[in-house]
């Protein structure tokens, strides 16, 4: 029986031991330090998502990768992606050799009713690289 | 600025004085010498005046001979008896070698000797405050150069102070901005941005030369212009450490190597990051408050 209890005990120590390991390389970042994003829409239907990234030291690369916009019907609980721009092929989504970046993408073609939000995959590059996902509503 | 230039004799706007005696302008000359500076004639004036004495009392240009004879007349026997040719005791020139009808120049050299030497007292110690700072690790002031198209001056400025312009245009109190950063760190790009109606940002790139190569300091600003989303830190298992100051609240955290400070004010969200300790993370909160 104790050692059943000491077995026990062993195995839970590793696995808290294994949980605090996995929330250190969860929640802090080589590479990133402070992320912000915010969706809004205008009266002309067309959604601006704003974007702000700072790295921990001069980057690399720094900025989004890609930013997904997704749209929600009115009394619906499905979001449904209506537009992704990657930073391959919009060339202000990313920098080099910066500490942080700021910018914004638009998307024009806002229904009335349905609300939006945007997934944005913040990305930091200096040796190896970190990614951040932001959901911004 | 005053500029000198080298138009003196022939300014005929102080041709007045060429009929004045030498006497009386040796007056005029030691009596602006006494006068407060902001007294005191324009520099031109001076050397039109200077000029004309020495024009009357034959002072030209030697040659090499006579300039050497003179030395060793007047000057070299004072090295004999241990007097300098800097000595601010002027009855022991007067003593020596100065003759009687050189004595109101010896008394404007006495004057300028003693202005020079407490201009360099005063030098150093600016020089030894400045280098008590830095012998604390932190650097509150750097010099500036700046010109026109005439001069070139320095000017004392905080290595923040461009920073502080920034956010004053955004109409943000210079409160949030440290005055003074660890030693060494010089500013390297000001970034800023305005996203439509979300958020206003500034963000400011500090960097310092180590052994190991770059060490940078990185101060981010969020001004919330309505928006619902927050930024957010990254940040280790390490505790949060809350720093109370003048009823606001900073909060220091790590990440991995870096240091963090963030603190808000209203709609305004500040962080400092950096490879600093958390008694530099203490300094630099109380120079944010001005302390």
């Amino acid at each position: 029986m104790r050692k059943n209890i000491a077995l026990m005990a062993l195995i839970l120590v590793c696995i808290f031991s294994m949980a605090t390991v996995a929330n250190a390389a969860v929640f802090s970042s080589k590479y990133i330090q402070e992320v912000l994003a915010d969706t809004t829409v205008d009266s002309q239907g067309t959604v601006n998502v704003a974007f702000k990234i700072v790295g921990t030291t001069i980057m690399d690369v720094i900025g989004v990768k890609t930013i997904i916009v997704q749209e929600q019907a009115p009394g619906s609980s499905q979001w449904t992606a209506v537009a992704t721009y990657n930073a391959a092929n919009y060339s202000n989504m990313l920098r080099n050799d910066s500490s942080a970046h700021t910018s914004s993408i638009s998307y024009s073609g806002a229904k009335s009713g349905y609300s939006y939000r945007a997934k944005v995959y913040f990305y930091a590059e200096k040796g190896g690289y970190d990614t951040v996902e932001y959901i911004a509503y | 600025m005053a500029k000198v230039e080298e138009s003196g004799r022939s300014n005929s706007e102080y041709s007045r004085f060429d009929k004045y005696d030498t006497a009386v302008l040796e007056a005029i000359l030691q009596a602006d010498f006494d006068a407060p500076e902001a007294e005191q004639m324009e520099m031109e004036q001076a050397l039109y005046i200077s000029n004309l004495i020495a024009e009357r009392k034959g002072t030209k240009p030697k040659d090499v001979a006579t300039a050497k004879a003179e030395f060793f007349e007047h000057y070299y026997p004072l090295v004999g008896e241990e007097d300098t040719l800097y000595e601010f005791d002027d009855d022991k020139i007067r003593n020596n070698a100065v003759k009687d009808s050189e004595a109101n120049v010896s008394v404007w050299l006495k004057n300028w000797r003693r202005f020079a030497s407490a201009a360099a007292v005063f030098v150093l110690l600016m020089f030894s405050g400045t280098v008590t700072a830095y012998a604390l690790g932190f650097n509150p002031i750097a010099a500036i150069g700046r010109w026109n198209e005439e001069h070139f001056w320095f000017d004392d400025t905080s290595v923040t102070s461009e920073l502080s312009d920034k956010l004053a245009e955004y109409g943000y109190p210079e409160n949030n901005v440290p005055k003074c950063l660890p030693a060494g760190y010089i500013l390297k790009s000001l970034d800023e941005g305005k996203n439509g109606d979300s958020f206003k940002s500034v963000i400011a790139t500090f960097v310092k030369q180590t052994d190991d190569g770059i060490d940078t300091l990185i101060i981010s600003y969020t001004i919330n212009l309505g928006n619902d989303n927050k930024p957010l830190y990254e940040k280790d298992t390490e505790n949060v450490v809350q720093y109370v100051l003048n009823d606001k609240v900073y909060y220091i955290m790590t990440n991995l190597d870096n240091r963090v400070i963030a603190w808000k004010n209203g709609n305004f969200e500040g962080t400092i990051i950096g490879n600093f300790t958390i008694e530099e993370a203490e300094k630099i909160i109380k120079s944010i408050d001005g302390e």
